[in-house]
């Protein structure tokens, strides 16, 4: 027990990391005995298995050899050598790289300020990462088994995701921690070991650096200016150009999505504010210029004279009313009837009203005010 | 009348038994968002069953979620939907006092979670149950739409608020998962899948919902620096369960 208490926390979160593989990998293999039979009758069964084991042993190929217990190593390669082929044959069938963009795109519209959902942003973001890692392993595994030509179209799909999580690894940061749990058990020589599986697993590196990189809460993404966020690019793409070297359809991907961006894609919504006529609130939301699903919500951001948010109250905006807790109002879209013309901007004859404490104040819209970092001229 | 909330009495009711869910409002809230919204609803059919299967994933769901809702029912017809899943929650709860997969909860330290055999995650504290889910199967994302649904006047007008406006109504296909494993298949309300296939299928959701759940815990574990060694689900850090064990804790419950 003394000796538990002694042992570094680094080499305990490698065993954590190692153990998160390889604890998996019996469950697999048992399931894959039945599965494998059932390929014809229940296709999903048997593609979801051969997925997930040839993942797991590439996994597995990360790790110091020696971290990983014998028995657990060898019980997945015999499998391996053995269905490998067939694995591979099957995991087109699981893997769906379009629903992957799709959530990606989901993703990335739940973190801007409209939404604050963490605990399921949290879970979104990793999930997402374990399954683009999941896909890469996977293939990694096949082409390793020289079944490459049974992946090479996935392969193309997967450098599409590849695209997307480079110009917009900032979503995935709350997966940070995993993915620096996971690079404590990561062999030092994994280069030297295998360039493509060090390709692949640099996804790891770069959601590392994104708590240092992204210098912005989400709540305040929408104060982000059009400078900061070249420059945060920029840092961006230095810090991956020898992964976009080595990935010639992800920067061809790179620079479709550069150019998206500097059309507007990310900067055409609305900041509106208002400010209550006796000077005792001020409250804004930010409104996206697309993403408009009658079920999505609009957070309004409110404090009070000192900056301080506004812990309970109400606020009536068009005649509708919204309970305020910790500083912010719910504001679902579908309730918002003057919607559309506040996307075309806001006018003056917007009002809205916040009631605390049975006394109501009204507030007007007011040009945005300036935000740290704001060009001064 | 309105909903009866059922009560779980078992080895992990402290100091007593605890409510499944605070309030009817609460318990209806919780079946619309997971049991009866896609993708969660496909995983919610196998572990609940055949009878409850047939509501899940059809056009009843949609129905029942209108009627949970409308005036003077509070929750009542949600009633025999509302047994089966209190029913999984009890069992989720009695399985993991015996496996010890269960550990304080990192968001909130008055409560606890629990996984069961079946991969039901359940969040509870000393009173009542307050969340139960199949990690991993629904869509995080989704769960963001809810938020702000929050009186019975607005879930009135929106009963699934985590569904899409496409497959709010029929449901012909079924979306098994959601990113990389969005994988539609056909739904055939007479299919009858051999009793292994079924087994496989529920043991595919427990490992999925248990690699979620330790997924989590990793990452806490770094983000906490180690604090929640202590707590967190000492049992899920081995390995999971083979089919075979997982078959044998299955017949236990």
């Amino acid at each position: 027990m003394i000796w538990c208490h002694m042992v570094p926390f680094d080499d305990k979160l490698r065993c954590r990391a190692v153990e998160y593989v390889t604890g998996g990998i019996p469950a697999l293999l048992s399931s894959w005995e039945h599965t494998k039979g059932l390929r014809e009758a229940q296709p999903d069964l048997a593609a979801d298995d051969a997925v997930d084991i040839l993942a797991a042993w590439a996994h597995l190929q990360r790790f110091v050899p020696e971290h990983v217990p014998r028995d657990v190593r060898e019980s997945i390669s015999t499998i391996v050598d053995q269905d490998g082929a067939l694995m591979a044959g099957l995991i087109g069938e699981a893997l769906d790289p379009s629903g992957w963009l799709e959530a990606a795109e989901a993703l990335e519209n739940a973190t801007d300020e409209t939404f604050c959902d963490v605990p399921a942003i949290s879970s979104a973001a990793l999930e997402l990462f374990c399954q683009l890692d999941t896909a890469d392993l996977a293939i990694w595994a096949a082409e390793r088994l020289g079944q490459g030509d049974k992946v090479s179209e996935l392969r193309e799909e997967i450098g599409r995701c590849w695209g997307c999580f480079l110009m917009m690894s900032g979503i995935f940061a709350p997966a940070a921690g995993y993915a620096k749990a996971m690079l404590h058990a990561h062999r030092p020589d994994l280069l030297a070991f295998d360039g493509e599986l060090f390709t692949i697993t640099e996804k790891y590196t770069l959601l590392a650096d994104e708590d240092v990189l992204v210098p912005f809460g989400h709540e305040e993404v929408t104060a982000i200016t059009e400078e900061q966020y070249a420059r945060f690019c920029e840092v961006l793409l230095q810090r991956r150009r020898p992964i976009i070297s080595a990935w010639p359809e992800v920067r061809d991907r790179v620079a479709i999505a550069a150019e998206t961006k500097s059309e507007g894609g990310m900067f055409g919504g609305q900041r509106v504010e208002f400010a209550a006529e006796d000077g005792s609130w001020h409250a804004w939301m930010g409104i996206p210029a697309s993403v408009l699903d009658a079920n999505e919500l609009l957070s309004l951001w409110i404090r009070d004279r000192s900056g301080i948010p506004i812990g309970e109250g109400e606020v009536v905006l068009y005649g509708e009313s919204f309970p305020i807790s910790d500083g912010r109002a719910l504001i679902p879209l579908s309730e918002l009837r003057r919607l559309q013309d506040m996307q075309k901007g806001p006018s003056r004859s917007d009002t809205i009203r916040v009631v605390r404490n049975g006394r109501q104040s009204i507030g007007k819209v007011v040009k945005p005010e300036r935000k740290h970092g704001d060009d001064q001229s | 009348m309105g909903l009866k909330l059922a009560t779980y009495a078992g080895a992990l009711a402290n100091p007593r038994e605890i409510r499944v869910f605070g309030d009817w409002v609460a318990a209806c809230a919780h079946l619309c968002d997971h049991v009866l919204t896609m993708p969660e609803a496909a995983a919610w059919a196998e572990v609940l069953g055949e009878e409850a299967a047939a509501v899940i994933l059809s056009n009843a769901g949609f129905r029942l979620a209108k009627a949970v809702w409308a005036e003077g029912n509070e929750g009542e017809a949600a009633e025999a939907l509302y047994k089966m899943y209190s029913d999984a929650l009890c069992k989720a709860l009695d399985s993991a006092a015996r496996t010890g997969w269960h550990w304080a909860d990192r968001w909130d330290t008055d409560a606890q979670k629990a996984l069961g055999v079946s991969g039901v995650l359940v969040l509870f504290d000393a009173h009542k149950v307050r969340s139960a889910m199949l990690p991993g199967w629904g869509c995080p994302l989704r769960t963001s739409r809810a938020k702000g649904i929050s009186s019975v006047g607005q879930r009135r007008r929106n009963p699934l608020p985590r569904q899409g406006e496409d497959d709010k109504e029929a449901i012909s296909s079924v979306v098994t998962g959601w990113g990389m494993r969005r994988k539609p298949d056909r739904f055939d309300p007479k299919a009858k899948p051999a009793p292994e296939t079924e087994a496989l299928k529920r043991f595919r959701i427990f490992r999925k919902c248990a690699q979620s759940v330790r997924a989590e815990l990793l990452e806490a574990y770094y983000s906490t620096e180690g604090k929640l060694d202590a707590s967190s689900g000492e049992g899920l850090r081995g390995a999971i369960a083979d089919f075979a064990t997982w078959t044998r804790l299955v017949g236990e419950g």
